[in-house]
């Protein structure tokens, strides 16, 4: 009908549809298939770049033993028989209560990376260290190269330790990123960290009664 | 925000999709989307600040003609969108029954929205397409599709007289 006179409400539809473009669908960076928001990620140790991958392609790496890319598995779990004492701790030198701990194949050490003011900071962890570490939880001594993390929450008296696919570390220095502020992270950063650990709490599988301490 | 401005708003769009020149239309559009992602921010903060600090604010802001007109633009508003929907349609049978004339709702989900004019009134399709696409975009503006049909009576045939569409458009 040319010339039909128009719902002024229309302006709110048109604003909307410029204002916020429809995000372009995740794809498989591997064959560019479609991806949801729930999908598997790769990660490349060389480069320690994550890659989102759809199931089929992901299960290619599986146990990939001298492959380019390495499945990161989806479970956290949490802790909770883990008891890391003051003494060994500060053996360790993290000057935050915030770090996460991975062994990388690449350099095969343990890497030790927290957030600081110039953004996140690594260290090799002493192997003598590490072992002392690993010997306190079953899970730690199984800690699979390069895809999965020791998590640590020590911050504001916190004692949490999680086993967490890689890709959450990821997660949490993005949130560390955006949030950081000062000197020493700023409030608003510190409310966003309990939240991400209320999260990844909610999600993580219980630790069976055989590892607890 | 009146309708006015909203009305406004539509036109404005229209013509800075239209620049030639395709650096310029980029440079305005994302002007556009910069700006509005600065108040979507600000006002996520302020449902946050409120839903925290007195939630019953919240409804009261959602109810609101201007607010929530806002709120639906930024997706932020408190109602789910079938909450909003069928808000809308209560307003418009409402609105219809009392001038005789009534409405059918054939979709109703986020894809497509269908509604069915039902009128005896010669000349009564076009004022009513206008009533139900306002209500409709207002109360739900991210809906994929609005399809609004009309009966053709009798004395009507799909025809728009001149009279109605004048009218409609002044009002």
């Amino acid at each position: 009908m040319i010339g039909a006179p128009r719902s002024p409400a229309r302006g709110l539809v048109a604003l909307r549809r410029i204002a916020f473009p429809p995000a372009a669908p995740e794809r498989c960076e591997l064959c560019s298939t479609q991806i949801g928001e729930a999908h598997e990620h790769l990660v490349d140790p060389e480069k320690r770049r994550l890659v989102c991958a759809c199931n089929a392609c992901a299960i290619l790496f599986d146990h990939s033993g001298a492959r380019r890319f390495r499945r990161v598995p989806r479970d956290t779990r949490c802790l909770a028989g883990l008891q890391i004492d003051d003494a060994l701790w500060n053996s360790l030198g993290i000057p935050i209560g915030l770090v996460f701990f991975f062994r990388s194949s690449v350099s095969n050490t343990v890497v030790a990376v927290y957030p600081s003011p110039g953004g996140p900071a690594e260290v090799a962890v002493e192997q003598d260290l590490w072992n002392e570490l690993a010997a306190l939880h079953p899970a730690l001594e199984a800690l699979a190269d390069d895809v999965e993390a020791l998590l640590v929450n020590r911050i504001r008296g916190a004692r949490m330790y999680f086993l967490v696919p890689i890709d959450q570390c990821y997660r949490l220095n993005g949130v560390v990123r955006s949030h950081w502020s000062g000197f020493t992270g700023g409030d608003k950063l510190w409310e966003e960290m309990h939240r991400f650990f209320e999260a990844l709490q909610q999600h993580a599988i219980p630790e069976r009664s055989t590892a607890d301490a | 925000m009146t309708l006015d401005a909203i009305s406004k708003i539509e036109e404005l769009v229209q013509q800075v999709q239209s620049i030639a020149d395709p650096a310029a239309r980029e440079v305005s559009l994302e002007l556009v989307q910069a700006a509005m992602a600065l108040h979507h921010a600000a006002m996520e903060r302020v449902l946050e600040i409120v839903g925290e600090e007195a939630p019953c604010i919240t409804a009261v802001m959602g109810a609101d003609d201007l607010l929530s007109r806002v709120l639906v633009l930024h997706g932020l508003h408190p109602d789910s969108f079938e909450t909003r929907l069928s808000g809308a349609i209560d307003r418009l049978r409402r609105h219809f029954d009392s001038r005789g004339s009534g409405i059918e709702v054939l979709e109703s989900g986020p894809d497509v929205v269908r509604i069915r004019f039902t009128g005896k009134r010669a000349g009564a399709a076009a004022p009513a397409r206008l009533t139900i696409e306002n209500a409709i975009y207002e109360a739900v503006p991210e809906v994929g599709e609005l399809i609004v049909e009309a009966i053709a009576e009798e004395h009507d045939q799909g025809f728009v007289p001149l009279a109605s569409l004048v009218a409609s458009e002044r009002a």
